[in-house]
């Protein structure tokens, strides 16, 4: 799948499946689609989760090659399944005294 | 993946609609700024050319992830089962997922690295097959690159074995926003 594929899932995504509510937006030069030529646009701002649940790996469900990201913090590791990293594109979280967002 | 500050001040992301480079960006909620994924800086609003500090993680499967960490503990959305994402490689045997348009092969990809200012792109290609680890030079600093091929990533650790941040992307993203980086040739 190449870059433009993912580039117009995440936005079909986000528009589709975001929460309901009304999105804000922000106004800047971007593109509006995937391969589109910047421009002065009203980029919707949809709302991502914060600090969700984190929980220990044998309550995961999800298939052995399924992508995540992983990372060690303190020494202590935790992954990001792609399968619910791509529902919103952005995640914030806190692992203890650092505050991350995750992106795909 | 970043740490959420702007400095001392931390900063929770929402998700844009826009893009540049075909690039994902996203807002954060202090300021409204606009940020861009692959570029880890804010390039739209009061905290333009801001960066963001990239914190070193492991784009991989979840099989490899948890042979490495056992104790791992992992984000879930309560009540959502999210869509299934399969890297698959022929070429290390990794099996095609059955709706392969969600699949990503990572012969397209390739692990990218800026280390002082100077950038360098690891295809995957290349690196699947070779000896490791590969030795270079980034920015000054030497660094190891290791790779897994049933875990379909690849990581690099300078000279005291920490690991560095470093992203698996499309190369064509990756130049986009470094279209100096060096492309790294097997010798």
């Amino acid at each position: 799948m190449d870059v433009r594929k993912i580039a117009l899932l995440a936005l079909l995504n986000a528009a589709l499946l975001a929460p309901g509510l009304p999105a804000d937006t922000v106004r800047g030069v971007m593109q509006p689609m995937p391969g589109e030529k910047a421009a002065l646009i009203d980029a919707e701002v949809h709302q991502t989760p914060t600090n969700l649940p984190l929980v220990a790996a044998a309550l995961v469900n999800i298939d052995d090659r399924e992508l995540v990201l992983g990372l060690v913090h303190n020494g202590k590791p935790y992954a990001f399944p792609i399968r619910y990293l791509g529902r919103y594109e952005v995640i914030n979280q806190r692992l203890g005294d650092l505050p991350v967002t995750a992106t795909w | 993946m970043y740490a959420a500050q702007a400095g001392s001040q931390d900063l929770t992301f929402d998700f844009a609609t826009g893009l540049i480079h075909d690039n994902l960006l996203f807002v954060d909620r202090q300021t409204k700024s606009v940020w861009s994924q692959l570029d880890g800086k804010a390039v739209i609003g009061e905290l333009t050319g801001s960066p963001l500090n990239p914190v070193p993680t492991l784009q991989t499967t979840w099989g490899y992830w948890r042979k490495l960490h056992p104790d791992t503990l992992a984000m879930i959305i309560p009540g959502e089962t999210g869509v299934e994402y399969l890297y698959f490689d022929p070429a290390v045997g990794a099996a095609r997922p059955r709706f392969a348009e969600f699949g990503h092969n990572p012969s397209v990809l390739g692990l990218g690295l800026e280390i002082n200012g100077e950038s360098l792109f690891l295809p995957w290609k290349r690196i699947r097959g070779s000896k490791q680890p590969i030795a270079v030079t980034v920015g000054g600093t030497p660094l190891s690159v290791h790779v897994n091929k049933r875990g379909l990533t690849a990581w690099a650790l300078d000279a005291e074995g920490e690991m560095l941040p470093a992203v698996m992307t499309y190369r064509k993203s990756w130049l986009a926003f470094r279209p100096k980086s060096k492309i790294y040739k097997r010798r």
